[in-house]
């Protein structure tokens, strides 16, 4: 099967600057790929040379098979994209500026519908220079939504969304992905990421430092978890009898009086029988799993 | 055919925008304008409207023409329209052709819009009023204004600020309306000083290259094919084949297609 997206030793200098450098990646048909990176590190130089609005200084990029510089409207032809850094049309409705996107994709069909999918029905007749920065972003994503798209590119989809909007977004792109759209988006923001992407790839200082799932990627950083359980007698003991525990790595009472337990997945009951059995009781659990954050920092620590 | 998107969704902004309908009026002014002044001062002749009208169209059909088109493309970069445009499966190409369409329709329906409305009140109010030839001199402002809508463009594809299109497009618009003559004749002279002539007449290229300037072919054409306003004088006594309603045409559809060509060629290589 052809890949969705494959990117081959690209590289993109400005003057002395290096943009993206030497990238390689392929992205499978049907999955959602999280691209993750600081603001900067290259992201959207990278997703803007998919769209060819710039021209990779060498290496090339394909999307289904087309090449994005040399055929890029058969590739932006299977593509439904959000762009950075947009403007919209100034006088155009929401509506219209569904229209158009539908008469580019030559779609026929209402621009409601699409429009309803993004929840901003009742804007859509009010100029689209007087919405909000989230209404706009939605407007945009209605207009990569037109024509059931192969394959889905949004940059930052979620910037300028409250925390609803940005959670109704990604509920739609998992709609898209099981309709069996491929989704490629980038965002510096990790719990995006996160909650929908299959792959990451995370970029730094224009190189691609990772790839992998996100399992994957937890278990290169180490599969360590931390608990938080409250006990009905909090006391300095604690720390230190489950510090004795094999696999724990570190034990504290933190502000709240709850007892902080950083160890491995394993060793979770033997730390929570541990604390138990003394002279308090266990009243509650949480455990956090290392985030994204964490993983980002680990990898790119390095190539600081 | 994805320059019709383009070209309509161009259309559909520029309609609800209030700077074409002000173009709109300003038109409708200077059109009804004159042929109400004509009929208060009694006895108005349709010669004598033409005659006027014609240098004034002359200087402001290419200004609208230039207002209209130096922020095509320029103007979307710097909005960021242009990435959703091309967001959409468009090539530049088709982007560049979409726009010209739409803005070239627009101009054209700003025009006949001011003249339709003026030539129903003078078909009324003018005793020798002449449906073909106030078509044709329509017909013919509207490709002058083209010419320079165009001209704009390509500009606005070549240049990469906003203000390095508007003073590049006003350069051009004082240089080919006012100067064009006036420069070939500074070549000339100086080519002189090192050749001297034979005789006061000028040289056939010299002719030619003021012939072919955008103002005097449009006024040749008015002049020699319409009757309206004066021929220009570079064409009056010169008997060389070329000053001929042909050649005026393709001298003005020239100045409209190769500036569009390089402008675009510079487009089709530059990251946005």
């Amino acid at each position: 099967m052809v890949l969705a997206i494959r990117i081959s030793d690209v590289t993109k200098r400005y003057g002395s600057f290096t943009a993206v450098d030497r990238v390689d990646l392929a992205v499978e048909q049907g999955e959602v790929f999280g691209f993750l990176g600081h603001n900067g590190a290259g992201k959207s130089t990278m997703i803007n040379m998919l769209l060819d609005f710039i021209r990779p200084t060498s290496g090339s990029i394909e999307v289904f098979g087309a090449d994005c510089r040399t055929d890029g409207v058969s590739a932006r032809e299977r593509m439904g994209v959000l762009p950075e850094g947009y403007g919209v049309y100034a006088g155009l409705t929401g509506r219209q500026h569904v229209q158009f996107a539908m008469d580019s994709k030559g779609v026929e069909g209402d621009p409601l519908d699409v429009l309803d999918r993004v929840g901003i029905t009742d804007a859509a007749d009010r100029d689209a220079d007087g919405y909000s920065k989230g209404m706009a972003q939605r407007m945009v994503f209605a207009m990569a939504l037109v024509g059931e798209p192969e394959l889905l590119v949004l940059d930052e989809p979620t910037s300028g969304l409250d925390p609803a909007g940005a959670k109704a977004m990604r509920e739609t792109i998992l709609e898209e992905n099981e309709r069996g759209a491929t989704v490629f988006f980038s965002s510096h923001i990790l719990e995006q990421i996160e909650a929908v992407a299959d792959r990451v790839g995370i970029m730094h200082h224009g190189q691609l430092a990772a790839v992998d799932t996100i399992d994957g990627l937890r278990e290169k950083a180490g599969g360590e978890t931390k608990l938080i359980v409250s006990v009905s007698d909090p006391d300095e003991s604690l720390p230190e009898t489950v510090e004795g525990i094999d696999g724990v790595e570190s034990a504290r009472i933190n502000d709240e009086q709850q007892v902080e337990v950083t160890c491995a997945k394993h060793v979770k009951m033997d730390v929570l029988l541990a604390l138990n059995g003394q002279n308090s009781e266990v009243l509650d659990v949480t455990t956090e799993e290392p985030s994204l954050e964490d993983l980002f920092v680990e990898y790119t620590r390095g190539s600081e | 055919m994805s320059w019709q998107a383009i070209a309509r969704n161009d259309l559909r902004g520029a309609s609800r925008e209030r700077g074409s309908w002000a173009l709109f009026v300003g038109f409708l002014l200077g059109f009804g304008g004159l042929a109400a002044l004509l009929v208060q001062l009694g006895d108005p002749e349709f010669e004598v409207y033409l005659d006027i009208l014609a240098p004034g169209v002359g200087l402001l059909v290419p200004l609208a023409g230039i207002v209209l088109g130096y922020e095509t493309v320029v103007g979307e970069r710097e909005s960021g329209t242009v990435v959703l445009s091309l967001s959409m499966p468009h090539s530049r190409a088709s982007m560049v052709l979409g726009k010209l369409v739409g803005r070239t329709t627009l101009l054209v329906s700003v025009v006949a819009g001011a003249a339709f409305v003026t030539g129903v009140g003078m078909a009324v109010a003018f005793p020798a009023f002449e449906l073909p030839r106030y078509v044709g001199f329509m017909l013919l402002s509207s490709l002058y204004g083209t010419v320079f809508l165009w001209l704009s463009t390509a500009l606005s594809m070549a240049l990469s600020t906003g203000r390095r299109v508007i003073v590049a497009a006003f350069g051009a618009y004082i240089g080919l309306t006012l100067f064009w003559n006036l420069l070939i004749d500074i070549v000339e002279t100086v080519l002189f000083r090192f050749r001297p002539g034979p005789s006061g007449e000028p040289e056939a290229w010299a002719t030619f290259a003021t012939f072919v300037g955008p103002r005097t072919s449009f006024n040749y054409l008015l002049g020699s094919d319409l009757d309206a306003g004066a021929i220009p004088p570079v064409a009056v006594d010169a008997s060389a084949e070329f000053v001929s309603s042909a050649v005026a045409i393709l001298a003005l559809t020239a100045w409209a297609i190769l500036p569009v060509v390089a402008g675009y060629r510079e487009f089709r290589n530059d990251d946005l």
